[in-house]
């Protein structure tokens, strides 16, 4: 069921990922629980407006100085998007459990999203889409698209743009 | 004044702790990255022998691609052109475009393209790089090899 895919870049996506694992580690070296605060609200934010949360640091920096290249593939969009919503509350119940004083399941959520993340940007596997997908096939409402023909559910597709 | 130096103290040695932890789930993290790979060169030794394609008693770079993969266009080929030049007849290169045979590619464990093996002349594979590999990567897996 490819009739749904639409060109997604998923340069701006793993720009995204990676500076989310970025500012997580940062955010917890430097003990600023304020950073993580800050992630949950671009990664919300970006679910909103539909865009991958740190996506313009790609396209605004990254992409016109050409030192990341677009890698545009045949891809669902909602999965995505789920997957951001997902971590940015995941992101946002780890802050709340850091402003509360409980730092040890505050970091926990921080270092989750951050592994997450790195296993979506390094591994090509996105958790949060394959969750996605199960629920659709749990025909849970809302939960329409399918993954691309011949993706295992969560991996990255291998159907590049024609 | 003893205060001041003593509280400033206390938050270096926190940051360094949790330096020191970051580094540590860091380590973990990317020695699971290499014991996943090892596990697909492992599982790959086994297709190894199942796929004729492959030449024997050279050195090979089997390389997964698709016809529409731009940087494998822009710096896979051009790296992978650039080492056979070099080293002749001495290496192999066999290209898969991963879309005309989803199978192979589904056999060899791809999830992406670019992906590029590494095998040495005995058909053991040695390396695998998920993603772009840039030519001084490749060079420096190949070094023992040819």
């Amino acid at each position: 069921m490819t009739g749904s895919l639409q060109k997604i870049d998923h340069s701006a996506l793993k720009t995204s990922q990676v500076t989310i694992i970025l500012v997580n580690i940062l955010a917890f070296v430097l003990n600023m629980p304020w950073l993580a605060a800050l992630v949950a609200l671009v990664m919300l934010l970006g679910t909103l407006f539909k865009v991958p949360g740190f996506g313009f640091i790609y396209k605004y920096v990254l992409k016109p100085l050409g030192w990341v290249k677009p890698y545009v593939l045949l891809d669902n969009d909602a999965p995505h998007r789920f997957a951001q919503a997902f971590g940015g509350t995941v992101m946002l119940a780890g802050s709340l459990a850091l402003y509360f004083g409980l730092a040890t399941l505050g970091w926990g959520l921080v270092w989750m999203v951050a592994a997450l993340a790195a296993l979506n940007a390094f591994g090509g596997f996105c958790v949060g889409c394959a969750v996605y997908y199960w629920l659709g096939r749990l025909h849970m409402p809302g939960f329409t698209q399918m993954p691309p023909a011949g993706t295992i559910p969560g991996m990255r597709p291998r159907l590049e743009e024609n | 004044m003893s205060t001041t130096v003593t509280l400033s103290t206390m938050a270096m040695e926190d940051t360094l702790m949790r330096l020191i932890w970051a580094a540590a789930i860091l380590g973990v993290g990317i020695g699971l990255y290499w014991a996943a790979n090892r596990w697909t060169l492992r599982r790959s030794r086994v297709r190894v022998r199942q796929d004729s394609f492959l030449p024997k008693g050279k050195p090979v770079i089997l390389y997964f691609t698709t016809p529409t993969c731009m940087p494998c266009k822009t710096i896979q080929r051009p790296a992978l052109q650039r080492l056979k030049d070099q080293a002749g007849e001495k290496l192999q290169v066999v290209e898969i475009d991963a879309s005309q045979q989803p199978e192979v590619a589904s056999r060899w464990g791809v999830l992406s393209v670019p992906t590029t093996f590494i095998i040495d002349g005995k058909g053991d594979p040695k390396h695998v790089n998920h993603g772009v590999a840039p030519y001084e990567k490749l060079q420096k897996q190949l070094k023992d090899l040819l």
